[in-house]
């Protein structure tokens, strides 16, 4: 995978000129990274390169709380939908390709657009009710709350020595 | 649910004589670039990034972009799952188009870095009416 990823090298500045091999070389690389990220959810794979896609994502367990990250820069937040549904937390929206006037040679085209979808599985012993949502300088934060269990309580267990 | 290493930001070395920050790592953010009739337009995903730590410098027909991003998880915590690293976002073009670079103008909207680039007067495209005699 790293082969693909071209490195900026030391001192290296990059020409603003396209090159026809760029844009081949990022479409292979997309398809591999989609394609090693989820192989097989969702969508079909052959289809997976004509628009959808998936934001990648961090998730952290912590004491009270499951947080989780996406980075969506470029993302109207009023257009992205967060539902829960058998157990996954689904985060579905759209990065619309912006229009524009008097446009003439794309030179370069690395930033993905289109309709995404990322779907989490959740544990079953959270508050669905509490689930928070923040976005700012394009990421995404979900706050999913954990559920103490009704009638748990916690109990001191003396260790013998 | 195992960790994942597979990060899917590019990495950029930082070149020489820059501060190294203290990630020591800099990502190579996404870029489009259009080319218009009075200037070229260039985006760059900063996702992260406050308005405030974003450096743009234009020297020599050298453009560089360097976005300052703030860790947002401790260091030591333990990711159930982690696809991307956070850190500074670094890049720099060699613009080749003559740029008029005192009317550079930049705007930052949800992590998303939009840069202008006005083209020199002399490059711009002009019609030359023909007259007939």
């Amino acid at each position: 995978m790293r082969l693909l990823y071209g490195q900026t090298k030391q001192g290296e500045v990059e020409p603003m000129d396209p090159s026809p091999l760029v844009g081949l070389r990022q479409e292979i690389g997309k398809l591999l990274e989609g394609f090693m990220r989820e192989p097989f959810e969702g969508i079909p794979w052959p289809f997976r390169a004509q628009g959808k896609w998936s934001p990648p994502v961090e998730i952290v367990d912590s004491d009270d709380a499951i947080l989780i990250r996406l980075e969506l820069p470029g993302v109207d937040p009023a257009g992205v939908d967060v539902t829960v549904n058998e157990g996954r937390l689904v985060i579905v929206g759209d990065k619309p390709q912006p229009e524009r006037p008097g446009a003439g040679e794309v030179c370069r085209c690395e930033m993905r657009y289109g309709a995404f979808r990322r779907s989490i599985p959740l544990p079953d012993e959270i508050d669905i009710e509490g689930i928070d949502a923040s976005y700012r300088h394009g990421v995404l934060s979900l706050r999913v709350p954990k559920q103490r269990p009704a009638g748990a309580q916690k109990v001191h267990v003396k260790v013998a020595t | 649910m195992p960790n994942s290493t597979e990060i899917t930001k590019k990495a950029a070395d930082h070149p020489e004589g820059a501060e190294r920050m203290r990630s020591g790592q800099f990502f190579r953010p996404n870029c489009d670039i259009v080319e218009r009739d009075d200037e070229l337009l260039l985006l760059a995903d900063v996702p992260g990034a406050r308005s405030d730590q974003i450096d743009v410098k234009f020297e020599n027909g050298t453009l560089s972009i360097h976005a300052r991003v703030e860790r947002r998880q401790a260091p030591e915590t333990e990711y159930l799952l982690c696809e991307y690293a956070v850190g500074d976002y670094w890049r720099t073009f060699q613009v080749s188009e003559a740029v008029d670079a005192s009317k550079i103008s930049a705007e930052y909207a949800n992590g998303v870095l939009t840069l202008h680039l006005p083209k020199a007067e002399s490059l711009k495209p002009r019609k030359i009416a023909v007259t007939s005699t």
